[in-house]
């Protein structure tokens, strides 16, 4: 099978690459970062949870980040887009 | 951003943060970037002759672009992603905390249904918003819409839309008998019924689902009911409300149904009555590029003959005077031409029926 060779019929989804196998792979990758993110989220709660309170995983389940916890999980959510999202500009990062 | 806490699960939540925080990165990182390679491109064309007029120009001068294209994917697959992940999803999740969902729909203030109500056919053709089963499939679609809603205006604060919405309405004068049409969940008829409390305020929508969250949230509002019924033909007694308003309600309208509701927004009116229906309008062909493409990418096809159409006429023909078709800033500076963000070029139509 040729990788431009699209989905047909009414399950097609939109493409908007010149070969649909770069729209799916970067469904991968989007899907990799959620996953990595809701990771290192977890992480955070986690290292808070033992610095606090000693080991009660079951409590992170339902856990809220709230002060400088929040603050610190949206700074590494932040980077962690930008890392991830920078390279769809195509753009040069240094003179070449 | 405050920490979501939108589900009982710490994962869902951080999930829908990494949504929200892609969505803004999308409409103020990126956006600006296309409006720039807009420029370039435009420029380009122009020197060798071409003129650049219309949206069809603009997306020729798109054709071989790769950041459109990213630009794109993103716009049409987060939002896909935020209803239908299998992993947190808000379709698969709301699902899975169905405790949270009763809490949530606990029987409020006054709701009438109609079961005989069927949905139009224009409106059940599509799943609006890319949300599976549509506004109205099943009992948990107005959480679900409601929870999808809050990453739509990126650096707009929670509820900013609508307070400034009402702003706007509070200076059309004082009002004492109001429908909001296509209300939803009742993002906009709350606020109304709010800020016009000796107001006696309808709100009217086709989704059962949407309208029992709604009534939900009014369970302490006095002033506040809620009909189940289409908005071209609510059923309310003619002449005998003093405004009419709707919030993203006629995008989602093909042009004869714009027509059908126009002509019922006047029946519904006193005379003098004002009708405030707050939608999308430009006339700069980038954004009518955007605009349209927006249409296509999130399952909104009567967005671009929205655009199209000369509503300042469709207006007159219904019999309104005074029409005004404003610019609607969502948040200070928003409408700004400086302003490098995406953003919906909101507008506020405003007509008064003959006295």
């Amino acid at each position: 099978m040729k990788s431009t060779d699209p989905v047909v019929g009414p399950q097609a989804e939109q493409t908007f690459f010149a070969d649909p196998a770069i729209d799916r792979l970067v469904g991968m990758v989007f899907a990799l970062t959620a996953e990595v993110h809701v990771m290192r989220d977890r992480l955070a709660l986690l290292e808070n949870a033992l610095q606090q309170h000693g080991i009660d995983l079951a409590a992170l389940h339902s856990a809220v980040p709230e002060g400088a916890l929040e603050a610190r999980i949206a700074a590494e959510r932040s980077a962690l887009v930008q890392h991830v999202l920078e390279g769809l500009s195509g753009r040069l990062a240094s003179k070449s | 951003m405050a920490a979501l806490t939108l589900f009982r699960s710490r994962e869902a939540n951080a999930f829908h943060e990494l949504v929200m925080e892609v969505r803004t990165w999308w409409a103020v990182q990126l956006f600006p970037r296309l409006r720039e390679e807009y420029e370039v491109r435009r420029q380009l064309a122009e020197r060798e002759g071409r003129r650049v007029q219309t949206p069809e120009d603009v997306a020729l001068l798109f054709s071989n672009s790769t950041l459109y294209a990213y630009f794109c994917w993103l716009e049409r697959h987060v939002q896909k992603s935020k209803y239908s992940s299998s992993r947190w999803g808000l379709v698969a999740q709301i699902a899975r905390e169905p405790q949270t969902a009763a809490e949530r729909l606990k029987a409020g203030g006054p709701l009438e249904l109609d079961p005989k109500l069927r949905v139009p056919d224009y409106y059940a053709a599509h799943d609006i918003h890319q949300h599976p089963g549509n506004l109205h499939g099943d009992a948990n679609a107005g959480l679900v819409y409601e929870a999808s809603a809050l990453s739509i205006h990126p650096k707009t604060k929670k509820n900013e839309l609508h307070e400034r919405f009402i702003d706007l309405v509070r200076r059309e004068g004082e009002f004492e008998k109001v429908i909001d049409m296509g209300c939803g969940f009742g993002k906009s008829t709350l606020p109304l019924a709010h800020a016009f409390p000796r107001a006696e305020v309808t709100g009217v929508d086709v989704s059962a689902p949407c309208l029992k969250l709604a009534a939900a949230d009014a369970r302490n509002l006095p002033n506040v009911s809620f009909r189940q019924a289409d908005a071209r033909h609510t059923g309310l007694d003619a002449a005998k409300f003093d405004l009419v308003t709707s919030t993203m309600l006629l995008h989602e309208l093909p042009e004869e149904s714009v027509d059908a509701t126009l002509a019922e927004t006047r029946r519904l009116l006193a005379p003098g009555g004002v009708s405030i229906h707050l939608d999308f309008r430009t006339e700069d062909p980038f954004w009518q590029f955007v605009m349209y493409g927006h249409g296509q990418r999130n399952n909104e096809p009567y967005l671009e003959p929205l655009i199209r159409m000369d509503l300042a006429a469709a207006y007159r023909k219904a019999g309104f005077e005074d029409v005004r078709i404003e610019p609607f800033a969502e948040r200070e500076g928003a409408t700004d031409p400086s302003n490098p963000f995406w953003r919906f070029p909101w507008a506020a139509i405003i007509a008064r029926k003959p006295a």
